[in-house]
């Protein structure tokens, strides 16, 4: 069952193009991450999900109801984290979070206290004390605190230390194995690479690629590094890309199948020889630059 | 805590302060009233030798008399006019705007409530905020009378000039909310608040030193205009019908734009 199902959503402002025909959907269950540079369409394609933008065109559902006519009723179950996070400067954790929670039914004081404890969050503090980082933690326990059927993170980690990222990974493991679907949005592919499940990858408010993080890495492209003595004559046969030369070694980018790299490979006087699966950066930068070439 | 009571907590000091304020300025000027009733020949002679351009740009130019109770009044409640007439557009200028402007738009429209609950709320909040301020008004005004007022009672005209402070408030209350929702950003909503109360005064004034029909209709204090009430001449319908569809249309206009204005990113 799809949690989003996203179809041909358009976002212009004015006439400014914000996205384009994104299409994309996040299974039940799902860490989907959403990854691109800064100014790609990721916030867009959020904000428009949650109803604070009006979509130009295409529609959208979240749990089987359309984004624009059910946004109420869909929000009850959403936690949502947005990138910036400003809240009633003159309010205290405690009242804040409180307020936040009275929009959901429950009482949602002992989950409260138990995220706060381990984010290590003074509930009795003014919001306007705080610091950027501390302030994030009153988002995330105001998005989780309702033990919410989807989380959206826009952009989650800015302004954590790694020691805090690290709970609040775990943190998101624990929603997710509880039942949540998460979509997860992030310029930092690493993040990615480590939580989720599938990613799509979004560049100039259009969706390049959507696949499964695992074969992402794995079934496209290697990097190879040989040393001995071999040119880019002798890998005509292979389809290769970003070579690069120096005195007694080359490196390049391989996509196809490992045995005919060995086989071309073998035929050369060749002394060592790296391959390594390439970064989730490369791919992506991979994407970025092919799609910017056709 | 739900939405309403955020709101009203949200501004409850301000209310005390105006509340406070408003009281003190009509005790305050009422209590002047004895000593203008005392030596109201005196004041009389006085007003005779006042241009006549300058006392019709303050609603005197056919007023009885400064020691009479309603010649007075129409000197000065014209000033907790024009503070309620300033209050009633701060709250139309930061009701829909706030969270924006301060971001935290983010915060409330994605909680599971649709934008009318919100509207609707917000709405009724400043009514009553401004309900409250009308009525402190009101009770100050009152009890100045019943101290100071040399014997005068509330008469008929007092009270629809009482009944008529809170349709003046919506009146700035609307128009300035509407003109949030053509607004990107409101950056300065106390200097806004400021330029439409004292603005629409300037206007009202104007409209009596020049005695332009025109003016009449620009100018909200000319709508339930003090100086025509207490001098026994009411409120003209066409004003009470423009009141109406001002506030109306106004509320209705920022009610379309808020459900479908579109809250981007910082």
């Amino acid at each position: 069952m799809n949690i989003i199902d996203i179809q041909s959503l358009t976002k212009y402002y004015g006439k400014a193009k914000g996205i384009e025909s994104v299409s994309f959907s996040v299974k039940e269950g799902e860490i989907f991450g959403f990854i691109g540079p800064n100014g790609a369409g990721k916030s867009t394609t959020i904000r428009t999900l949650l109803g604070l933008l009006h979509p130009t065109s295409g529609s959208a559902t979240i749990f089987n109801q359309d984004i624009t006519l059910c946004g109420p009723q869909i929000r009850k179950d959403i936690g949502y984290l947005p990138s910036e996070v400003f809240y009633y400067e003159k309010m205290k954790v405690k009242e804040l979070l409180e307020y936040s929670a009275s929009f959901y039914p429950g009482n949602h004081k002992k989950r409260m206290v138990e995220l706060a404890t381990l984010l290590e969050l003074d509930l009795n503090r003014r919001i306007e004390d705080l610091s950027f980082g501390n302030k994030k933690k009153v988002g995330i326990v105001q998005g989780l605190l309702h033990q919410p059927k989807l989380i959206i993170l826009d952009e989650p980690t800015s302004g954590l230390d790694p020691l805090m990222q690290h709970k609040f990974f775990e943190l998101l493991r624990q929603e997710n194995q509880r039942g949540a679907t998460i979509l997860f949005s992030s310029h930092i592919l690493q993040e990615v690479q480590n939580l989720c499940h599938r990613v799509a990858i979004i560049k100039d408010g259009t969706i390049v690629k959507i696949e499964e993080v695992a074969s992402l890495r794995q079934n496209t492209y290697k990097k190879v590094r040989v040393s001995g003595q071999i040119s880019e004559a002798d890998l005509s046969e292979l389809s290769i890309r970003d070579f690069k030369k120096w005195d007694h070694s080359i490196s390049f980018v391989y996509q196809g199948a490992a045995t005919d790299l060995l086989q071309v490979l073998s035929k050369c006087k060749i002394t060592d020889v790296l391959i390594e699966e390439p970064t989730l950066e490369e791919i992506f930068m991979h994407y970025y630059t092919s799609e910017s070439e056709s | 805590m739900n939405l309403f009571a955020f709101e009203l907590k949200r501004r409850r000091i301000a209310i005390f302060w105006w509340v406070l304020g408003l009281s003190a300025l009509q005790l305050f000027m009422l209590s002047f009233f004895p000593l203008m009733a005392k030596e109201q020949g005196m004041m009389d002679l006085i007003l005779q030798y006042y241009p006549k351009e300058m006392l019709a740009a303050f609603g005197l130019a056919n007023a009885t008399s400064l020691g009479d109770l309603s010649g007075y009044l129409i000197f000065s409640f014209i000033f907790a006019q024009v503070a309620l007439a300033i209050y009633a557009s701060m709250e139309g200028f930061t009701v829909l705007s706030l969270e924006e402007t301060e971001n935290f738009a983010d915060f409330l429209l994605t909680r599971p409530v649709s934008r009318t609950y919100i509207f609707v709320i917000k709405y009724g909040s400043c009514l009553l905020a401004n309900s409250i301020l009308a009525l402190a008004v009101i009770a100050s005004t009152m009890i100045g009378i019943f101290y100071f007022g040399e014997g005068a009672t509330i008469t008929r005209n007092i009270l629809i000039l009482f009944a008529s402070l809170l349709p003046l408030q919506l009146l700035f209350f609307a128009s300035a909310m509407a003109i949030t929702q053509t607004m990107k950003t409101v950056r300065s909503p106390l200097t806004l608040s400021m330029g439409l109360g004292f603005g629409m005064y300037m206007l009202y004034a104007m409209r009596g030193a020049l005695d332009s029909e025109g003016l009449r209709y620009l100018n909200y204090f000319s709508y339930l205009d003090i100086s025509r009430i207490l001098q026994n001449e009411g409120i003209e319908p066409v004003f009470i019908l423009l009141t109406i569809l001002i506030v109306f249309g106004a509320s209705g206009f920022s009610y379309v734009r808020y459900l479908h204005r579109n809250i981007v990113s910082k």
